[in-house]
């Protein structure tokens, strides 16, 4: 009998560890990030914490044109960054950085959809 | 039949993957306590006579972290034993001398000595012939310094100074001259931990921690501790971790403080205040995946808690409890409570060659406040040096499951995280380690898995003097190594 892929990878993940979903957060829980995320509120934070560090005017990374995402004019100029590396390949933030959290990526993406508010 | 999609043959797989993995001799410690636990003087009160050594349930000693931290749960200040540890054992140059015969042990010693000493570069007192059996010192002879008759008081000046009132009032107390010159028992120590951080993803360097810590052991079994810091960012150091812009966040505030009975049999402890509770694997690496999206970063003020928690970390078994409710981290004060409340448990096996333990955490929260979680964590180790003196290398592994509310929508999901790290200790003074984590933020969430394998090497240069750097490469099951899937981050640390 073969065992079933979570077995499996139950004891893959002794060594490695291992991912299981199979749907997106939007699919599961569209609840799960708030449903009109604003620049103050919402997205701010999130960019505090997981690009400023690099991406802002003072910063190697954010001194480029279109890689500061210090303030929420600067952040919707960079959008295009945000969708290759962060939302299609998770290549940012980088190296052993903690990526962001499914959620964090939900909020960002309606943020965008709904025109991206500065309040 | 088996039924492999029953639960119970899930968890029997996973039970039974794990025997592998600890069945070796069953297993290892938190490295520094392998180490620790091979430099016979940090633990035996006269290692030339500890064939009469006091009972086990009465001696100080421990191979857990209150072994060399005044924090029971570990990290921060270091007990006179944790000082002597990080001065005449752990640097590969500087190390002080110890009152007793000992082998050398700075690096350039290692290829002039006598070639036996280099397999075991922070091993016992050279040529130590411990006798198996001999001529049994009665338990008053633990109360002689080491240093003989007449040696003068040991003090550190500013740093660790002072007596307790009735220093040495039972046989447990410690002892002018069993840490070399350091003060065996101040009435009050300071200390500190400064690190700097360099990181090539950015590239940026940048104050990374400022700690500073306070002790007051006014009268056996009771000391007062705390620790006021700052975390650091890349442009300033700051307390909170709110993700509030650089120029609204809290500067300086205090991590912990709280009052403490101890120095019990079996090292029972009872402590109220602003602490960490016990959970896991406290290792050194503040960003593992097993520490901070679990709520135990070291260095996030709201993972702090306040109050009470019970234990005993003595040899070998070990278990604290505590009940709390969460800390306001926005907050300076630091008995400031947020709403909600939680529980942890801590316990497990810590012995010279293995270390087996479980830990469980529950908190009720707000959902603002981080909502409800539950996490299990089960943490193991093995150390083949114990049995191998030539075979340098310690095995930390931890796995941690739990329940918690997403965010917002308050909707119940899982998230997995595993540690492994295999350190090995070529020469004295230099740390090699081979990592491995990984973490799963949602359970029912496709393609958020990070893989995160990396090398590392620990340089204790001289006493209080650490340079670590860590080459990682950060694999997301979304899109795999990308260009810059890879990073090194280089730490300086300075400690007293």
């Amino acid at each position: 009998m073969r065992p079933s892929p979570l077995v499996a990878c139950l004891a893959l993940a002794a060594l490695v560890g291992c991912g299981t979903g199979d749907l997106t957060l939007e699919e599961i829980d569209p609840q799960a990030a708030p449903a009109a995320p604003t620049w103050t509120a919402h997205v701010r934070a999130i960019m505090q914490v997981h690009c400023v560090a690099c991406h802002d005017p003072g910063g190697q990374a954010g001194a480029q044109e279109g890689y500061a995402y210090d303030t929420c004019d600067a952040t919707k100029r960079g959008w295009g960054g945000l969708v290759e590396t962060v939302f299609d390949t998770a290549e940012m933030p980088p190296g052993g950085a903690m990526r962001l959290q499914p959620w964090e990526e939900l909020t960002l993406i309606r943020w965008r959809e709904q025109g991206s508010s500065c309040d | 039949m088996i039924d492999a999609t029953h639960p119970k043959t899930h968890l029997a797989w996973l039970l039974g993957t794990l025997t592998l993995l600890v069945a070796a001799d069953a297993l290892a410690l938190p490295m520094y306590g392998a180490r620790s636990g091979r430099t016979c003087d940090n633990c035996h009160s006269l290692p030339n006579t500890w064939y009469d050594p006091p009972e086990v349930t009465e001696r100080k000693c421990t191979l857990s972290c209150a072994g060399c931290h005044v924090d029971p749960s570990g990290g921060g200040l270091r007990t006179v034993s944790g000082r002597y540890f990080g001065m005449a054992t752990l640097p590969m140059f500087g190390s002080i001398a110890r009152p007793l015969d000992d082998q050398p042990r700075d690096v350039w010693d290692l290829f002039t000595g006598d070639p036996a000493d280099r397999i075991a570069p922070s091993s016992q007192p050279v040529g130590a012939e411990l006798p198996a059996s001999g001529p049994v010192k009665p338990m008053e002879a633990h109360n002689e310094d080491p240093r003989g008759p007449g040696a003068p008081p040991a003090d550190d000046g500013w740093l660790s100074f002072g007596r307790p009132l009735g220093h040495g009032s039972s046989e447990m107390a410690w002892l002018d001259g069993r840490y070399g010159d350091l003060n065996a028992d101040p009435l009050v120590q300071l200390g500190a931990d400064v690190r700097f951080g360099y990181w090539s993803a950015g590239p940026l360097f940048f104050p990374m921690q400022l700690d500073l810590h306070a002790a007051l052991h006014p009268v056996e079994h009771l000391t007062i501790a705390g620790t006021v810091g700052a975390r650091g960012r890349t442009k300033s150091l700051t307390f909170d971790a709110r993700g509030a812009p650089d120029a609204e966040q809290l500067r300086f505030g205090v991590r912990e403080l709280y009052a403490m009975t101890h120095e019990w049999p079996a090292l029972m402890h009872l402590r109220a205040g602003r602490f960490m509770p016990a959970f896991g694997t406290r290792v050194a690496d503040h960003t593992a995946y097993t520490r901070r999206p679990f709520g135990m970063s070291m260095e996030d003020p709201a993972n702090r808690v306040v109050g009470l928690e019970a234990g005993f970390t003595g040899n070998y078994p070990h278990f604290t409890a505590s009940a709390f409710k969460p800390a306001d981290g926005a907050s300076q004060n630091p008995f400031a409570m947020a709403d909600g409340w939680g529980a942890a448990l801590d316990g497990g096996w810590r012995d010279l060659a293995w270390q087996l333990g479980g830990s469980a955490m529950m908190r009720r929260r707000p959902l603002s406040g981080g909502g409800d979680t539950l996490d299990l964590a089960l943490h193991w180790g093995y150390n083949p040096w114990r049995r191998w003196k030539a075979l340098a290398l310690t095995y930390l592994g931890e796995v941690v499951w739990g329940r918690y509310q997403r965010p917002f929508s308050g909707s119940e999901t899982s998230r997995l995280a595993w540690y492994h790290q295999l350190a090995w200790h070529p020469v004295n003074g230099v740390v090699a380690r081979l990592r491995f984590d990984s973490f799963d933020p949602d359970g029912e969430v496709r393609d958020d898995v990070v893989y995160r394998p990396g090398l590392g090497l620990d340089w204790h240069v001289v006493p209080g003097l650490t340079i670590s750097a860590d080459g990682r490469v950060g694999i997301p099951e979304k899109g795999g190594p990308g260009e810059e899937a890879a990073d090194v981050f280089v730490q300086i640390h300075g400690w007293f």
